[in-house]
């Protein structure tokens, strides 16, 4: 049986018979479930985290926590709306966590920089594809390194307004906070990538 | 235009590419926008950003993600921030399989077991000897009757103990 990956309509079951076979402990249920959301629950790591190890660590650390809290999933919302809260609240643990450590070496370290590479180089690869021609490398690497320097809340905010396209609303719901917070984090930090990466906009 | 007026429009010009400005306030700050070329830019420069991060994100998880599976390769995950060494065992037992290591792990502790069986026994005191043999195995054991039992303990004569064996 072939399974379909991420996002889009379903071909075979919808998500939640899947759900409904995992809560009954079918563990291969749930191993679908993974299949068809990991690459979303990935891009929201990606964009909160910056680090393609780090951001496939902690989706797959995701996943084992909402396996482990199946039983309180009722179904009220989508199970990708829960799984994203959940890759959310994950990320958010490990920045803040990451924070709290001795602040520059402890921050490049949780996003994977090397001592002597401050400007973040590395992680602007890691936003690149081997095979990208595309990507302005040069401009990942300035995004990369402005996002470093916003706050884990407004970075959740950025990329669940930006990657995720969700309403004010939903943001709040995902971070627990009130629209007009989400408001006033979404101006901080685009007024902070705006003043930092505004050389790479040549007009 | 006026600064000051750019001052308290700039707020709501991230609401406002959103789509999340209502009413009154929507009519005031677009109003401003449309005769200020400085939060045009702004407006523009957030477009910008938000397309370059969405196709970062888009180009970055077109990689091979086959390494989030289920069951995870790892029963719990330590949860992160780990330290380096953490992190080392981590990575280490994620992607190396344990079979291979755990098998030698017992490779290596039959050995240490083995080597430490088939040393010659310890000499025993006050003992008598009757005969002296070539055997294979360091100690026999007799069962005899009533319960009685003959044990033959051999040990390499070149470990013979200070106290000097009686002969019968
Ligand atoms: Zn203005």
């Amino acid at each position: 049986m072939r399974s379909r990956e991420d996002g889009g309509e379903p071909t075979e079951a919808p998500d939640d018979v899947w759900v409904a076979k995992a809560q009954k402990g079918d563990s291969n249920a749930f191993g679908e479930l993974v299949t068809r959301h990991r690459r979303r629950a990935y891009q929201v790591a990606l964009g909160m985290l910056g680090h393609h190890d780090t951001a496939l660590d902690l989706t797959q650390e995701a996943f084992v926590r909402a396996y482990q809290s199946l039983a309180h999933f009722r179904g009220e919302a989508k199970f990708s709306t829960w799984l994203r809260r959940i890759v959310t609240n994950v990320c958010l643990d490990y920045l803040r966590k990451a924070e709290h450590r001795t602040p520059t070496a402890s921050y490049d370290e949780a996003l994977g920089v090397d001592d002597d590479d401050p400007d973040g180089v590395r992680l602007a690869s890691t936003l690149e594809s081997p095979d990208s021609g595309v990507w302005r490398k040069e401009l990942g690497t300035a995004i990369v390194a402005a996002m470093n320097t916003l706050t884990p809340e407004q970075r959740a905010a950025l990329v669940l307004r930006e990657i995720e396209g969700l309403s004010y609303e939903e943001i709040a719901k995902t971070l627990d906070c009130a629209t007009g917070t989400v408001m006033s984090r979404l101006h901080y930090a685009r007024k902070r990538l705006q003043v930092l990466l505004r050389e790479h906009y040549e007009r | 235009m006026n600064p000051r007026a750019c001052e308290t429009i700039e707020p709501a010009l991230s609401a406002l590419a959103d789509r999340e400005l209502f009413g009154a306030e929507r009519e005031t700050v677009v109003g401003h926008v449309a005769v200020c070329e400085t939060c045009r830019r702004t407006l523009e420069d957030y477009r910008l950003v938000g397309a370059a991060l969405r196709e970062g994100i888009q180009i970055g998880s077109e990689r091979d993600l086959s390494a989030i599976t289920w069951p995870p390769r790892l029963a719990h995950a330590p949860s992160p921030p780990l330290t380096r060494w953490q992190r080392l065992i981590y990575d280490v037992t994620r992607w190396v399989d344990p079979w291979p290591v755990l098998a030698g792990a017992a490779a290596l502790i039959a050995l240490v077991v083995g080597v430490w069986l088939v040393q010659p026994a310890p000499s025993p005191v006050n003992m008598v000897e009757i005969e002296r043999v070539d055997a294979e195995g360091p100690v026999m054991v007799i069962p005899g009757s009533g319960g009685k039992m003959t044990i033959i303990w051999l040990f390499d004569a070149d470990d013979q103990p200070d106290v000097t064996p009686t002969p019968i």
